[in-house]
């Protein structure tokens, strides 16, 4: 499937979120751009050649950089556009996977999933902790 | 600074961990407040599910208090009012009845999106994930019908106040035996792939992600916490499905 396509569901993925979230108003629809932003960064990070943890990573440092700016912008908490941004590489998928697994004793196919679930939801944090520091050091510091 | 405006800042900080602010930002908020009342020492211990906050008023006076956090529902928009309220709060330090007047003015009022507006959402959402992960069209009408079906449940139960894991279970049992029912009936065909639509609205990827968050950020016991809930949930969720596959559709 193009990626175009995909990253029109990655649009409505995140909006249908932020609606359970109870965003209201125009943030939706920017949390439906930083859904976009977020799988359409990590697919050019891919693409050039990245890992798939590096382009986790990334994505979560521009998805980071967005939520701020909005917040910034629109005097509201940048969780609020942070959470439903991140929602099209959040691996829900690979999560259950490796816990279906582990259900059905199958331990080489769990720590496969495992792992790379862990590998991508490390890759995230460190992206949105690291912009968070660094971000927390420049206004400590003006 | 007295027992009645400490009460106040603790209702405004669980206030904010019910509805999903960061372990931070419910610690900085409290300490501000504190402080902005005349606290001479605020010390803030946050957990996701308590709080503990010790003032020093006076050269030997000190006050403590503390909260029982029992349910986490994220709602990004009074986590925005809240924070709003309490910028303002730190701003004009209000006497206590009025500030407790303005928390209360927030708490009671919950702006939600009307059910059915949800539902569909719910429904957007596992047809999208049906469709990123490689299902026909048909398959996620398959996904749309059972995840509108899904969301309803979940609010019912939400409305209920029945516990994340049971939810989580019923939920994916419910929602399972449902897709695997439209599938036999032939919408869809791929079981697997309207699974993991529904999938996506009940397994705790998110609540994962930010307890690895907490870990960095050295909220150790509130990420170790958080870890093990998202783990168990997702058993949950896993065995749920499993069991409607299996009573129902042979094989996933």
């Amino acid at each position: 499937m193009n990626d175009l396509l995909l990253t029109v569901l990655s649009m409505l993925g995140a909006f249908g979120f932020a609606v359970l979230f109870n965003v209201r108003g125009w943030p939706l629809l920017l949390c439906g751009l930083g859904g976009a932003l977020c799988w359409g960064s990590y697919r050019a990070v891919q693409a050039g050649g990245g890992s798939e943890m590096l382009s986790c990573f990334v994505s979560a440092l521009l998805v980071s950089a967005f939520a701020l700016i909005c917040a910034r912008l629109l005097k509201k908490p940048a969780t609020v556009f942070l959470l439903p941004s991140l929602i099209p590489l959040i691996p829900g998928g690979s999560l259950y996977e490796a816990i279906s697994r582990l259900m059905q004793q199958d331990l080489n196919g769990f720590l496969t999933a495992g792992g790379h679930t862990l590998g991508v939801i490390g890759s995230l944090a460190a992206g949105i902790f690291l912009f968070t520091a660094v971000d927390r050091l420049i206004r400590e510091r003006t | 600074m007295n027992d009645r405006l400490l009460a106040n800042a603790l209702d405004l900080g669980q206030a904010l961990l019910e509805c999903g602010a960061e372990i931070n930002r419910v610690e900085d908020t409290v300490r501000r407040i504190c402080l902005a009342y005349g606290a001479l020492e605020a010390h803030v211990f946050c957990i996701q599910s308590s709080l503990l906050v010790t003032v020093r008023v006076g050269e030997a006076a000190f006050s403590t208090q503390s909260r029982r956090i029992l349910h986490l529902q994220i709602d990004l928009d009074r986590l925005d009012r809240l924070n709003a309220l309490s910028r303002e709060i730190c701003a004009t330090t209000p006497e206590a009845g009025v500030f407790a007047g303005r928390l209360q003015a927030v708490r009671s009022v919950r702006r939600t999106w009307s059910p059915p507006l949800r539902w569909l959402a719910g429904g957007m959402i596992a047809a999208v994930f049906t469709l990123f992960f490689r299902g026909t069209p048909l398959d996620a009408v398959a996904s749309f019908l059972a995840g509108v079906f899904l969301q309803a449940l979940k609010d019912w139960f939400g409305r209920n106040r029945l516990s994340t894991i049971l939810t989580s279970i019923f939920g994916s049992l419910l929602s399972g035996a449902a897709a695997t029912l439209l599938v036999r009936l032939g919408i869809g065909s791929q079981l697997d792939r309207v699974f993991i639509g529904n999938i996506m609205l009940l397994i705790p990827g998110l609540t994962l992600t930010t307890a690895v968050r907490d870990l960095f950020d050295g909220d150790m016991v509130t990420g170790l916490i958080r870890f093990a809930e998202s783990l168990v949930i997702a058993s949950a969720v896993a065995a749920g499905f499993i069991i409607a596959g299996t009573l129902l559709g042979g094989a996933i």
